[in-house]
């Protein structure tokens, strides 16, 4: 049965419908609640349908309907009293339940309430008033528990309450099915039970904890039976007289995170354990230089435990990108060298330096050995070399003698005979000449004489050389020269030998037609090329041309008469000065040989000279000193002396300190630079302690000098000197320390 | 009866001037070659009594010239001499076996 109580409904659509079913046998009271319902104003339209008894009541509610509320009469033909409440809410536990009792009978009222009745209402007088209200107010509350229940089942952590003694009063959702069981299920079982299934408390369960101190307890648990990572906190449940009630379970699966830390744990154990077996020392150095890690290795190569080096400081200068040699003691016992190779990382959330360690006493034993077999290989050549000089000299004298007829009259035919030796033993001699220079330029011992040359003149002197032996062979040599090329710094005797060399290749290669020396020049470097109309190389043997001996059959021949080291000569030369040689030839049509030497400004040239000074100390484990010579107050000096004097002027004292420096014989950097207003002396193998003598003497001559000319009152010069590696490592600071020595040098001595 | 004719061969002109000046005066006639494959048709159109030539020659090496000789039926009867300027004489007694008679290492002595 179903009556639709407003016929207002279409117009009111947006009113909330509420669906009640009343459950009442008493025909009157029915009347009086469809009235009721149906007069009301309140912004909600109620549908209403009847049920006479609580059986009827039942099919309809189990029929599927859907209603908001009940409203029940306690006295019904097959029901009576709290049973009624009883009876609905298994067949319903949600819909809130509004009991109508008779005047008489407000206690049945109380007791429905407390068997899950939302609200009781008396028939009679209160009913026109209140009926609405409850409803509504039923319909309220219902919606608050529901809204609070489904944020509670909304949790994804596992939530429960319980009292003192374990008992589940309350949980979620997530937890029942963690337990894999209903919500209904759950409530009032122990939590032990569903949940750990014992029949005590689970030991490290933290509400132990809580219910002795009162306070929240967090704990992680890993109950095998549960088989998950939980992380639980309980916190203390207390009712209104402030006594102990029980706590609130919020347990988190933390299982993924365990696997996690876990596969951490493993990853750092086998790091760890690689690091610790490594045969290289490993050393972490924080920024302090104080040690925060050492393996194995490492403890072997300073000998001393980790646990020692560790927040010792480390004593080795650590720089990123660095590789240096150390001295350590092996095993405790014997010493070793160690190459320790410095790379940044990172400790602990620090900027750090990790060490590498490398023993390196067997390689470097091996070195060395290799170096001295190669060193006594190179005497023994040198030595031979110079043997086979003493008897060559005295066959070629002999020859020589008999050739000029010193030693009588000879005939045609023997002068054939013994021109052809004395040919040959010419070619022996420059063979020995050969290996000689090149065993000389193998271990630096050739000494170069950088000045700056103008290369021009170096093939104008070589063609006038070469023109007679060209000429008897039949061919020109033709010039192109770029009159414009800056003069640049070269050994003008080693270029001639390199550009003789080529010229006498050319000759020898080619059979017909002419041969041309060009120069030219690129921004940074002039470019000398030896062009000849000769048979040209092949292809595959371009690669070889500049290998020690390597003789090419040119033309299917072997006429040359050389010795094979010659361009491997030049080549050495010419990368020596930091040029490049090489080779471009198309066979049968020619070749041509192309040099460069590198422009250097002054100031370059300076640089590059401090820098191979730097190279070669460090090298040979030695120092290097500068000198830089300024004049002081030039502002004021250039009011008393014109522009030219002054140049000229340093002009000379360059000349003046060039004259007065020894030349030491092996060491090709000993140098004197003028810059615009300074003039600087390069000393190669010179300590900070020997620096100032040269200092001393070379200030002596300069003051000597400046007396002569009548400058020593109007020109002051002021000194700096620094020394690598003891006042800075690159050549700018070590330009930068002598400044700064001059600015503070004393300013006494002249007026 | 005629003179002997003897052919040498060497790639250094220096060299075979010089032997073929001595050869001369000791009274045999000498024809000269410069390179291997050369030799073999000088060989053929000669008819030395003795070839003599250095193992390291231009276009065709003595080891192979000596092979070609001793498979041609005109000429596997022409006695070889190897100059060597090898003192590895492994290289010489390995060409032995490929027909030279015999080998000499240079710098020779002149009697030999």
């Amino acid at each position: 049965m179903e009556i639709q109580t407003s016929g207002k409904s279409q117009a009111l659509t947006d009113k909330k419908l509420v669906k009640v079913l009343l459950v009442e046998d008493d025909v009157i009271d029915r009347k009086l609640v469809e009235r009721i319902l149906a007069k009301s104003s309140k912004p909600v339209e109620f549908t209403l349908e009847f049920a006479e008894n609580l059986s009827a009541a039942i099919e309809q509610l189990s029929n599927n309907k859907r209603y908001d509320i009940i409203l029940l009469d306690l006295m019904l033909p097959d029901s009576y009293g709290v049973e009624t409440v009883q009876r609905v809410r298994e067949i319903n536990p949600h819909i809130p339940i509004v009991v109508l009792t008779g005047l008489d009978d407000e206690q049945a009222g109380l007791s429905a309430i407390e068997n899950g009745a939302t609200d009781y209402l008396i028939k009679g007088q209160e009913l026109p008033n209140m009926l609405v209200r409850a409803i509504l107010y039923a319909l309220a509350r219902k919606k608050e528990t529901e809204d609070w229940s489904k944020t509670f089942d909304a949790i994804s952590d596992l939530v429960f309450i319980q009292d003192k003694d374990f008992t589940i009063t309350k949980a979620n959702k997530a937890f029942a099915e963690a337990v894999k069981s209903k919500l209904e299920d759950v409530v009032g079982k122990k939590c032990y039970e569903i949940f750990h299934k014992r029949d005590i408390s689970w030991p490290q369960c933290p509400f132990e904890k809580s219910r002795v101190d009162k306070k929240p307890h967090t704990e992680e648990i890993n109950d095998p039976h549960v088989g998950i990572y939980l992380l639980v906190t309980v916190s203390p449940v207390f009712d209104d007289d402030g006594e102990f009630a029980g706590s609130v379970h919020i347990a988190r699966d933390i299982t993924e995170r365990k696997k996690l830390e876990e596969q951490l744990q493993i990853n750092k154990a086998s790091f760890y354990n690689i690091v610790e077996k490594s045969a290289d020392g490993v050393v972490v150095v924080d920024k302090e230089g104080i040690v925060q890690f050492a393996n194995h290795a490492a403890e072997n190569l300073f000998n001393h435990k980790a646990e020692d080096l560790i927040g010792e400081m480390f004593g080795f200068p650590v720089v990123a990108g660095e590789v240096m040699e150390l001295d350590v003691i092996r095993n405790g016992k014997e010493p070793g060298i160690a190459e320790m190779r410095v790379v940044e990382t990172q400790w602990e959330d620090q900027g750090a330096w990790l060490a590498l360690l490398r023993d390196i006493t067997e390689r470097k034993g091996a070195e060395e050995k290799l170096k001295e077999t190669i060193r006594m290989k190179s005497d023994f050549i040198s030595t031979v070399s110079h043997e086979l000089r003493t008897p060559l000299t005295a066959i070629k004298g002999g020859i020589a003698l008999v050739l000029d007829g010193l030693a009588g009259d000879i005939n045609e035919e023997q002068k054939e005979v013994l021109g052809i030796s004395k040919k040959n033993v010419d070619r022996l001699a420059r063979l020995i000449n050969d290996v000689l220079d090149f065993q000389k330029l193998d271990f630096g011992k050739m000494k170069f004489n950088l000045e700056a040359n103008d290369i021009n003149q170096i093939v104008k002197d070589v063609y006038e050389t070469m023109g007679t032996p060209a000429k008897a062979a039949g061919l020109d040599i033709l010039l192109e020269l770029d009159t414009s090329l800056p003069r640049c710094s070269f050994d003008s005797d080693m270029i001639t030998q390199v550009l003789t060399n080529l010229v006498n290749n050319a000759i020898k290669f080619t059979e017909e037609g002419n041969i041309a020396i060009k120069t030219s020049k690129t921004e940074d470097v002039v470019q000398v090329s030896v062009s000849d109309t000769g048979y040209g190389i092949r292809k595959e043997d371009i690669s070889k041309l500049f290998n020690n001996f390597e003789q090419l059959g040119r033309g299917g021949e072997r006429k040359t008469g050389g010795t094979g080291l010659g361009l491997a000569i030049s080549n050495e030369i010419v990368e020596r000065h930091g040029g490049m040689i090489w080779v471009e030839s198309e066979h049968g049509k020619g070749s041509t040989f192309t040099f460069t030497l590198p422009i250097y400004g002054t100031e370059g040239l300076l640089k590059k000279s401090i820098n191979d000074g730097i190279r070669e100390a460090s090298k040979n484990d030695t120092k290097m000193s500068l000198i830089l010579i300024s004049i002081a107050d030039f502002d004021k000096l250039q009011q008393k002396l014109s522009h030219e004097k002054i140049t000229s002027t340093l002009q000379d004292i360059k000349a003046l300190l060039q004259n007065n420096l020894r030349r030491k014989p092996h060491r090709a950097i000993d140098a004197v630079f003028k810059l615009s207003i300074e003039v600087f002396v390069v000393l190669a193998n010179c300590g900070k302690e020997n620096t100032p003598k040269v200092r001393a003497r070379l200030e002596q001559k300069l003051d000597d000098y400046l007396a002569d000319k009548n400058l020593a009152d109007k020109i002051r010069l002021v000194f700096g000197c620094a020394t690598y590696p003891d006042d800075a490592s690159t050549n700018e600071d070590l330009i930068m320390k002598a400044r700064k020595l001059q600015a503070i040098a004393p300013v006494a001595s002249f007026v | 009866m005629a003179k002997k004719k003897i052919m040498i061969v060497d790639d250094e002109p220096d060299i075979l001037r010089l032997t073929s000046l001595r050869l001369k005066k000791l009274g045999y006639d000498v024809i000269m070659a410069v390179n291997g494959k050369e030799t073999l048709d000088i060989m053929r159109d000669e008819k030395p009594d003795l070839v003599q030539f250095d193992l390291i020659l231009p276009v065709m090496n003595g080891i192979d010239v000596c092979k070609k000789t001793k498979y041609d039926e005109k000429l596997k009867h022409i006695p070889i001499i190897l100059f060597t300027a090898h003192t590895d004489s492994m290289t010489a007694e390995r060409a032995k076996k490929f027909g030279a008679d015999d080998y000499i290492t240079k710098p020779f002595d002149s009697e030999k």
